[in-house]
């Protein structure tokens, strides 16, 4: 797991407990809305609106937990023809594996392949 | 005032102060909290590093048939633990000179230490073991560092301790990814970020024919004389493909002396750390040495330039401190081609037919031959 991995599921132990003071806050605010239209006490419309900050705050920090996404990414190499000059990104990449390494044919000339750069792309 | 009122004022206070007090203690303990989460993060990190580097000896041992793997374990402890004492700097007339003595014979027992350990090991994969260890040493020191500030603060409940550490984890944070990513690509021997000065000046050797030409005169670097558009080029990098930073000052003062002086101008192409909110990749010129590192070799590279009146340009390459340190990325590959092609014309602007110019790679040369 990487880094961003690891802070993930530390913040992820708060998932729970966010949910439960979200759902919980927006329980008492409907209750306590209610509560304001049956009696008329204006106090009650008060605690309501509290409760509802409280849940929007949690549920906002909520959000955001969910929204995290670990970054993923592939590695791959680019193969050059040193004939025809094709090129191509391929990921059979191999632990040793080096820029101006040979690697075989070129699949359209049989010229020698090379690899001209490795490097890592973002998968979406 | 009656006694009711009195009463209430004393309440009030009470109150007050036990709201500072409470409040103080849940920032100590929110504070507490998110450092101890991040130290358990850091040592996780070094952990992983250590198990990967430990992984590469036992690899290698297992292929070669030849090897303790225990000894190798309790040595490569012990190597992580390692403590390089920098000279003393209250006198710093000689401090360079001390500094590379002291380097040099860092990298050189390591080196003869890892070549014990695994005597079958190829260059490259000695060269990639020891940058795993330096990699799992740097971690090991942060973790230490941040674990000892963390304890002390508690013990002596300092919040502004906790709040200077806290204050400083994005930081840490930001050097531990990087490094975490590091070890991967030691690991595996892909070129890193930092690995773009380096892949420039073996471009450039690859499209003017240079790489058949290489000669190794000092130890981990190589040197290579090609022809440019009229002009003797004199190209410096590290040794590839395993990974290392090179002597490039030693190189550079074995060409002085052997091909003379009169050279028209040294470039060196570099990795820079780019500032949050400047674009990976862009590429900016700049005067002087582009090399970052303990300083000894741009000092000597320095000094030889003022001693002979080099003109020192450099072309630098925009990166995260993460990006230098993980496998390149595809964007700065092309800023690396992008950076060959002013290095071309930088050389053809400011020199004319027959004049020597010297092109230096600078950066750790991980998966990048020659």
């Amino acid at each position: 797991m990487s880094f961003e991995g690891g802070i993930y599921e530390i913040k992820k132990r708060w998932v729970p407990i966010y949910f439960l003071i979200t759902l919980t806050s927006i329980v008492m605010a409907i209750f306590f809305l209610l509560l304001s239209t049956k009696t008329n006490n204006e106090d009650y419309l008060g605690f309501s609106l509290l409760a509802f900050l409280v849940s929007a705050y949690f549920a906002l920090n909520l959000a955001r937990l969910m929204r995290f996404h670990e970054p993923k990414f592939k590695i791959v190499r680019l193969l050059v023809c040193e004939s025809c000059k094709l090129s191509y990104e391929d990921v059979n990449i191999a632990p040793g594996d080096h820029i101006f390494k040979e690697v075989g044919t070129c699949p359209k000339c049989g010229g020698k392949l090379k690899i001209a750069a490795i490097y890592r792309v973002a998968i979406k | 005032m009656d006694g009711q009122s009195t009463l209430d004022v004393i309440t009030f206070f009470i109150f007050l102060m036990l709201y500072a007090y409470i409040s103080r203690e849940l920032e100590i303990w929110r504070m507490a909290s998110e450092i101890e989460a991040y130290i358990s993060l850091f040592k996780r990190a070094r952990d992983r590093a250590l198990s990967l580097t430990l992984n590469s000896f036992k690899s290698i041992i297992e292929r070669s048939g030849k090897g303790d793997i225990a000894h190798v374990k309790r040595r490569v402890n012990a190597l992580v633990d390692v403590a390089i004492i920098e000279p003393v700097s209250r006198d710093p007339f000689g401090l360079i000179r001390k500094l590379k003595l002291i380097l040099r014979t860092a990298e050189e027992t390591m080196e003869h230490e890892v070549r014990e350990l695994v005597p079958l090991a190829t260059d490259v994969e000695v060269k990639n073991l020891l940058n795993l260890i330096s990699a799992t040493r740097y971690l090991n020191n942060i973790y230490k560092v941040v674990d000892h500030i963390y304890r002390i603060a508690r013990k002596f409940k300092s919040l502004w301790l906790l709040m200077q550490l806290s204050a400083y984890l994005p930081f840490i944070t930001e050097e531990v990814k990087a490094m975490e990513s590091a070890v991967d690509a030691f690991n595996k021997g892909f070129p890193i970020g930092d690995s773009v000065g380096p892949l420039v000046a073996a471009c450039f050797l690859e499209r003017h024919k240079g790489l058949g030409l290489v000669q190794t005169p000092v130890p981990d670097t190589i040197v290579s004389r090609v022809f440019f558009k009229g002009r003797e080029i004199f190209v410096v990098k590290a040794k590839g493909p395993g990974g290392n930073t090179g002597r490039i000052d030693d190189a550079v003062a074995w060409i002085l002396e052997r091909y003379g002086n009169d050279f028209k101008m040294i470039i060196t192409v570099d990795a820079a750390r780019k500032f949050e909110g400047e674009e990976s990749g862009s590429i900016s010129h700049g005067f002087g040495v582009a090399m970052g590192g303990t300083g000894v070799e741009r000092f000597n590279i320095e000094e030889l330039a003022a001693k002979y009146n080099l003109p020192l340009y450099a072309i630098l390459i925009k990166m995260s401190e993460s990006e230098a340190l993980s496998v390149l990325t595809k964007n700065l590959y092309e800023a690396a081609l992008k950076a060959l092609d002013i290095v071309e014309r930088v050389i053809v602007e400011r020199s004319s037919e027959g004049d020597k110019v010297m092109l230096i790679g600078v950066g750790n040369t991980v998966g990048v031959p020659p």
